[in-house]
């Protein structure tokens, strides 16, 4: 490697850029169907001191033989110590993943990607909008909040999953309410056991009322999904340059070499995943891209 | 509730933001308050029931029926959300959902008659109705729209 790896994101916390720490799952979590929480522990005593992260930023878990996959840590990032990834099995890597057990290694390196923008949003009002497993990489910028709720005016989490068995963290909504934090949620569907909302989360936004001048937005979920939080939250008139969104594509190097996740002028394991809205509006809509 | 704080409510409601005062008071002098206890059957699909609805608190569920399946759900009105908009499109007629209060609901109640009758009289507020019951019906397109996708199915993994 040469010496432009020792620059910004490219030397993670856990060393070589490119080259997977070794961590030992310590406990599997399940949340839904096909989708799971890890924490992991660094084995190197030192690795697991030097590990920081930043909400929004993704890990590379590998597994020999199999590859690697970008998955968001989900954890909170006060507390590196308990360094968790919520997986959904998707293809070879999450599957593979998805065998594991308490007490078996994975390769992480990492961590990679800019942020949410929480030090930008001090003073907004904040609506989080999570659709699945975008509540994943999302639920660091909760935690965040939880532990400056001051920071911030008033925080809405609008959060919903296809049926109620796949919503996530449902056990933690309640803390998060007792920090004043309204948390709607909503699902596709549901049967007459459901005493919930059902529709998709981008009606949600048509009982809030935004203040545009001091409202922040992040989303993450289905890009179809976000094209719409997005479109509901330019009608409230909030600016593009608040409107932040975690994109997703396929990432192999993570280090902005291979171009595998470029999106635009971006690429989204160093320039993403987390962007604004104003940055990204050229492509956002375009099939294929 | 007095039709001053009915005209108050409605104005409350995101819909009816741009509504003006002499409107909302039109608006108010067809509307009254309706309360359900939980799991109260406001009306149910097919029915011709003449009213449209505003939802103050609580959560209904609209409903339809699948024969050999049961009651499915297929989207609930909680706070400032319109439902029963049927009522006021005289094509359509006939409500196209039951709708089942989910908990207790407080809700405006507006004839839809006599809302048709207004709009007929004030082509003004007629505009403004008609917009934003075009606005709901368009919202519930693409709501249902986003539900047809299926957006949380899995795609093609790493």
């Amino acid at each position: 490697m040469n010496s432009t790896l020792a620059k910004g994101h490219w030397s993670p916390a856990t060393g070589h850029p490119m080259v997977p720490q070794p961590a030992v799952i310590t406990h599997v979590q399940p949340e839904a169907h096909g989708v799971m929480t890890y924490t992991l522990g660094f084995r190197d005593p030192a690795v697991g001191e030097a590990y920081r992260f930043h909400p929004g930023q993704f890990n590379m878990l590998y597994l020999p033989g199999i590859g690697e996959a970008a998955i968001s840590i989900s954890s909170d990032p006060a507390e590196p110590a308990a360094l968790r990834h919520t997986v959904r099995i998707a293809g070879n890597v999450t599957q593979a993943i998805s065998r594991m057990e308490a007490g078996g290694v994975i390769g992480v390196r990492g961590p990679y990607g800019n942020s949410w923008p929480v030090d930008r949003a001090v003073g907004n009002d904040l609506i989080i909008v999570a659709g699945g497993i975008g509540l994943a990489p999302l639920r660091p910028v909760i935690y965040h909040v939880l532990r400056h709720r001051a920071d911030y005016g008033k925080v809405t989490i609008l959060n919903g999953a296809r049926l109620p068995a796949d919503l996530l963290y449902p056990q933690e909504y309640d803390d998060w309410r007792s920090h004043d934090i309204e948390v709607v949620v909503t699902v596709d569907r549901a049967d007459e056991t459901w005493k919930g909302r059902v529709g998709v989360v981008p009606i949600l936004f048509y009982a809030l009322r935004p203040d545009p001048k001091r409202t922040t937005v992040f989303t993450c979920g289905p890009e179809i999904m976000m094209h719409f939080v997005v479109y509901e939250a330019l009608a409230r008139r909030v600016p593009k340059d608040r409107i932040y969104l975690s994109l997703e594509r396929n990432m192999k190097c993570a280090v902005a070499f291979c171009g595998r996740c470029q999106y635009g002028p971006t690429f989204l394991c160093k320039d993403g995943p987390v962007l604004s809205y104003d940055r990204i509006e050229p492509f956002f809509t375009v099939e294929e891209f | 509730m007095e039709p001053r704080s009915l005209a108050e409510v409605l104005r409350s409601a995101q819909l009816f933001w741009g509504l003006e005062p002499q409107h909302l008071e039109k608006l108010a002098a067809i509307a009254s308050e309706v309360t359900w206890t939980e799991g109260q059957v406001i009306f149910r699909e097919g029915e011709a029931d003449d009213r449209l609805y505003l939802v103050v608190e609580g959560l209904v569920a609209l409903e339809m029926y699948i024969p050999n399946r049961g009651r499915a759900t297929i989207l609930t009105a909680g706070p400032h959300e319109v439902f029963g908009w049927s009522a006021a499109v005289p094509v359509v007629g006939k409500k196209t959902a039951s709708a089942r209060s989910l908990q207790r609901t407080r809700a405006i109640a507006i004839d839809a008659g006599a809302l048709c009758a207004a709009c007929e009289q004030d082509h003004h507020l007629g505009y403004y109705v008609y917009r934003t019951l075009a606005d709901v019906i368009a919202s519930r397109l693409t709501a249902t729209r986003l539900q047809l996708l299926d957006v949380y199915a899995v795609g093609k993994g790493e």
